[in-house]
């Protein structure tokens, strides 16, 4: 059981020779600007595909262009906390964490009530009925990573969850990330202690 | 520190003033005609109450027709990019620089009995357009259309496709993005475009004569009717420019939060 990319990925000047597999664990990424470390999580979410070569999750081929496969983002068992927390302005906190619950099929109530343990995880009780922008970076933060782990998925991609928040609130956010029973997480990050505690590190060249 | 505030030139202010003045000039002339003692009474006579009818009609189903067509064409001239989207784009706004008059000569050669597609219409379906409400409707979609489409295709490019890509990895397939993201957080700018088609097709005239004649009670809309009483009773020409006078400052108040902050 494995996430394996072997494969090219370019972005304007830049070609990202790419050959690692990301196993179970806490996977760190690393990286100067600009390497292509959010693309890569971007390609394993199906938000960007391969120009060549295969991905590959738990043997099943996510994207391969030459055998014109390629799974959407909405059909990989794979979910994202971005940079910036993408939060849907319109609904509560809870219903955000109950959107990718919604989706997997639960009526609206039975989705919210899913979605409270979620909520509690990341210790944002006291949010729910709060609407997106009167929450901290750090709330928000906190936010996007329940509705992450709500998707359900084998597999979360954390794109430097920690730039976003002041430094009071990283400690909160680090022991969280930690935490997480996903059996498969890959955290982009800059910064070498993260990337020390992780089980596994990745480190993209510039070129 | 910024210096003291001067007086702007003079070569600035003198034609800054000739262009305010020629738009406020005629409102201050249509409102100083107006007679308001009798106002009500003249927007209360049968012929008028007629026309507000027909009005209404036509302007608020052109207006759901522009929401209904215009969110999905907004949404792909939004999202993707390319020669035919830029052909497509040109085309859609084309009636908003056409003169109305041209519109509707359009409209009756396309849609007219013996037209392009009104010949079928006829002979399959027993539908003409022309001379009718739902002509009038078609029309008045016709030239409201553009202002939908530009104002929530702005916004659905600004707003960026960020949101529907956390949708999609939450595991909303396209539609579902679309109906349960995209549009409830594009909300105020679909909302801004509702009331400029709407504006739009209330005061539609070129088009309507055009195509749709002037029929008392099917196609004889406010401005129509303004037209028409000119000839005969100016001063309920008058009571009834007032009236489309107040509902478009109504809907440019109602869209002061999206123009005048920003």
């Amino acid at each position: 059981m494995s996430l394996r990319i072997d494969g090219t990925l370019q972005r304007g000047d830049l070609t990202l020779e790419l050959d690692f597999d990301l196993p179970f664990g806490i996977t760190a990424i690393t990286g100067p600007n600009g390497a292509g470390k959010s693309s890569i999580l971007r390609l394993v979410a199906g938000l960007e595909a391969l120009d060549a070569g295969r991905l590959t999750l738990d043997g099943v081929v996510l994207d391969d262009r030459a055998a014109e496969v390629f799974i959407p983002a909405e059909e990989r068992n794979v979910s994202i906390a971005f940079q910036q927390p993408r939060l849907f302005p319109h609904l509560t906190v809870l219903q955000n964490i109950a959107y990718p619950l919604r989706r997997q099929g639960h009526a609206p109530a039975e989705a919210t009530e899913l979605a409270r343990p979620f909520a509690e995880r990341v210790r944002a009780t006291s949010l729910l009925d709060l609407r997106p922008r009167r929450l901290s970076g750090g709330q928000a933060q906190r936010t996007a990573i329940a509705v992450a782990m709500a998707v359900g998925a084998s597999t979360i991609l954390l794109d430097e969850p920690l730039t976003s928040i002041d430094e009071a609130g990283t400690a909160d956010i680090r022991r969280l990330l930690h935490q997480l029973d996903t059996p498969r997480v890959v955290w982009v990050t800059h910064d070498p202690a993260d990337a020390h505690d992780a089980d596994h590190q990745i480190i993209l060249g510039s070129r | 520190m910024t210096p003291p505030a001067r007086r702007p030139p003079f070569a600035v202010l003198a034609p800054a003033g000739l262009g305010v003045a020629i738009v406020i000039v005629p409102i201050v002339g249509l409102l100083q005609r107006t007679p308001w003692s009798s106002l009500l009474n003249r927007l209360g006579s049968d012929t008028v109450v007629e026309a507000i009818r027909v009005s209404l009609a036509v302007s608020v189903v052109a207006a759901a027709l522009s929401l209904v067509l215009g969110l999905p064409l907004a949404w792909l001239l939004a999202r993707h990019d390319g020669r035919l989207v830029g052909l497509v784009r040109a085309a859609v706004l084309v009636p908003m620089v056409l003169p109305p008059v041209v519109g509707g000569t359009a409209l009756l050669f396309a849609l007219g009995r013996r037209g392009l597609v009104g010949q079928w219409l006829d002979a399959w379906f027993g539908v003409t357009l022309p001379f009718t409400t739902a002509g009038a409707i078609v029309a008045a979609t016709f030239v409201a259309l553009p202002f939908f489409v530009t104002t929530v295709e702005a916004a659905l490019r600004q707003a960026g496709t960020e949101l529907e890509e956390a949708a999609a990895v939450a595991g909303a397939r396209p539609v579902t993005r679309l109906l349960t993201v995209t549009i409830p957080a594009s909300r105020d700018a679909i909302m801004a475009g509702v009331a400029l088609a709407w504006a739009r097709a209330l005061g539609e005239f070129g088009a309507t004569i055009t195509f749709a004649g002037n029929l008392a009670g099917r196609t004889r809309t406010l401005p129509l009717e303004i037209f028409l009483a000119l000839e005969s009773d100016p001063a309920s020409a008058v009571a009834v420019s007032v009236l489309l006078l107040g509902v478009s400052l109504a809907v440019l108040v109602a869209l002061r939060g999206r123009w005048f902050t920003r």
